[in-house]
């Protein structure tokens, strides 16, 4: 039903499409005026962090896994990170690589997964990739192929490309040797190309002039492009040892969501994900994906949301470039894993999912059960700057339609990749006009 | 030929595409052409891969309409419509239904491609079928047999 443009009214969408998980959208706009933005998610509650209590030390890496089927070896990264601190033990050399490396195949994965079938649509003005493939084959089957090497990544080091199983506190059940990566170095090559390809055709797209001021925060690393790391960093200031972030980072319920909002204890809301981490650390991007990034007109940082699928598409190039170059450099290790004793202790792991910042917190007691666990996913962190985004658009639109106004509102939704099943916890729209 | 079981196994009968899966793993049904078994969420791209080059394709995947718990819908794709049930019940709001229309659209469906859609009773969080959905499993496993074997 289309209302007119002005006046009051209540728009809603009952069921966001294209994004992961349950959640809604509801908007009031009072004689004219917008006066509420929500998103609401529903999704229920799913109380990992309740049901992580008085399992084994060994267990959250493979539980948390369960939060989510597109980033699954995130949960496992930060949840290994947290336990491996909290008992003192340190991974590093060719495991912390393979690890990059296995976190290079769930990028390339969700940003594959997000640019081709979730976000190229919105630009191109289709309702769904099954639309867009019609008349843009090419692409849609280029997205696939992409995807697949990503999934051929997760295969070949964590068993399978669903929630990997050959990943342990302490390092991998059993790393490959060097001969077993090589079949997957010529699929990254190719990967690379297409994935140089993939820049090229979303640079085309035309894109809303937006300008954001948020405060970007990410994980940083002395060396590396933000995915494992020890300090979390922010453009205004913030440059915290992990063991600080709840210091820093309070979360609180909202009456309209399942999922808490995460707020900087100092300035409020903020934003996580590729926009943050290309702000932030693109001076570490590999060379091939920082060239297509200036090739694609991108700045040396990137404000505008709906041009985070661009950072994406950089991203996944930075992905292969980084596989590539850990492949070459692999020397297999004597043994797959850091042997790890359990002891009381409390640890703290932080990693870069591809949304964003995830972070993981457990109090281990010295039996090694898990007294207490902390899970901030992303999507909670990005859950007010997503209400901010929407309010600061849907103020400057007001003349629109619902129907037109209901799309871009879920486009500048999009614009993040909410995974609203990791925040809890799809989307329905209200908007209420009266 | 591939058999594909679609589900979460930690939400009780979501879980029948992945115990059907199990069930043919586990015993001896003497299926012809040694079919691949797998299991996956429904993901359509996933579920593009998997199925790309094959002749034939059977998915099992919980069904919910107003049948009984444990009724075991048979469709064949292209001859028969495909049901509500088969829309929208994954990750990002896509499930079969898109898979298929996007193979439809790339030319990348199996030449037979069967869906056994089995009735859940419980959907809420845990492992484990239902009584009337563990019920089922047997007569499903037969049928899926009988399908491969034709």
């Amino acid at each position: 039903m289309t209302h007119r443009a002005t006046g009051s009214r209540a728009l809603s969408t009952g069921a966001l499409a294209r994004v992961e998980g349950e959640g809604a959208m509801r908007v009031e706009i009072r004689d004219g005026e917008l006066v509420d933005v929500q998103l609401n998610i529903y999704e229920p509650p799913r109380f990992f962090e309740g049901f992580l209590r008085g399992r084994n030390y060994t267990e959250p890496p493979d539980i948390t896994a369960r939060i989510c089927g597109i980033c699954p070896v995130a949960y496992q990264m930060s949840a290994c990170a947290a336990i491996e601190d909290a008992l003192g033990v340190t991974v590093d050399g060719p495991l912390r690589a393979l690890r990059r490396l296995l976190y290079c195949g769930e990028w390339i994965e969700s940003h594959t997964l997000h640019i081709h079938f979730l976000h190229a649509p919105d630009f191109l003005g289709y309702e769904s990739a099954v639309e867009m493939a019609a008349e843009h084959r090419r692409a849609v089957e280029r997205g696939l192929e992409v995807k697949k090497i990503g999934n051929e990544i997760l295969e070949t080091l964590g068993g399978r490309a669903i929630h990997p199983i050959n990943i342990k506190v302490g390092g991998f059940y059993r790393v490959p040797t060097r001969r077993e990566l090589q079949p997957l170095r010529d699929r990254l090559e190719r990967g690379r190309d297409l994935a140089l390809e993939v820049v090229q055709f979303v640079a085309g797209f035309d894109f809303p002039d937006q300008e954001m001021s948020y405060e970007f925060v990410s994980v940083s690393h002395p060396h590396d492009y933000p995915v494992l790391g020890e300090r979390i960093v922010s453009d205004r200031g913030l440059d915290i040892d992990v063991s600080a972030f709840l210091d820093h980072v309070r979360e609180h319920q909202v009456e309209h969501s399942t999922a808490l909002h995460a707020r900087l204890l100092e300035r409020g809301e903020y934003l996580v994900g590729p926009l943050a981490r290309y702000s932030l650390e693109g001076g570490k991007l590999a060379p091939a994906a920082a060239a297509a990034a200036g090739e694609a007109g991108l700045g040396p940082t990137c404000r505008n949301p709906f041009q985070s699928i661009v950072v994406r598409a950089v991203e996944v190039v930075h992905a292969f470039e980084t596989g590539l170059a850990i492949i070459d450099g692999y020397e297999q290790p004597d043994r797959p894993d850091v042997e790890v004793e359990p002891r009381a202790g409390v640890g703290h792991g932080v990693t870069e999912a591809p949304r964003g910042l995830l972070y993981h917190r457990y109090e281990i007691d010295e039996a090694g059960l898990i007294a207490d666990a902390v899970i901030i996913p992303p999507t909670s962190q990005n859950q007010a700057t997503i209400e901010h985004d929407l309010r600061h658009y849907i103020e400057r639109h007001l003349d629109l339609d619902d129907d037109e106004l209901r799309r871009r509102a879920e486009v500048t939704i999009r614009n993040h990749d909410p995974c609203i099943s990791c925040a809890t916890h799809f989307l329905d729209l209200t908007v209420a006009r009266s | 030929m591939v058999i594909i079981g679609i589900g979460n196994p930690m939400r009780h009968d979501d879980g029948v595409g992945p115990a059907a899966i199990a069930c043919l793993e586990a015993t001896d049904h003497s299926l012809e052409g040694e079919p691949e078994l797998i299991c996956l969420d429904g993901e359509p791209t996933r579920l593009l891969d998997a199925w790309r080059g094959r002749r034939r394709a059977i998915i099992v995947d919980a069904a919910h309409s107003d049948k009984a718990a444990g009724f075991i819908h048979r469709v064949e794709v292209g001859r028969d419509p495909l049901p509500p049930w088969a829309t929208g019940n994954s990750s990002h709001s896509a499930g079969l239904a898109e898979a298929v229309a996007l193979g439809t659209t790339l030319d990348r469906l199996p030449q037979q491609l069967i869906v056994f859609g089995v009735e859940p009773d419980d959907l809420s969080l845990g492992p484990g079928l239902s009584r009337a959905v563990a019920a089922a499993l047997p007569v499903l496993i037969e049928q899926i047999v009988t399908e491969a074997s034709r």
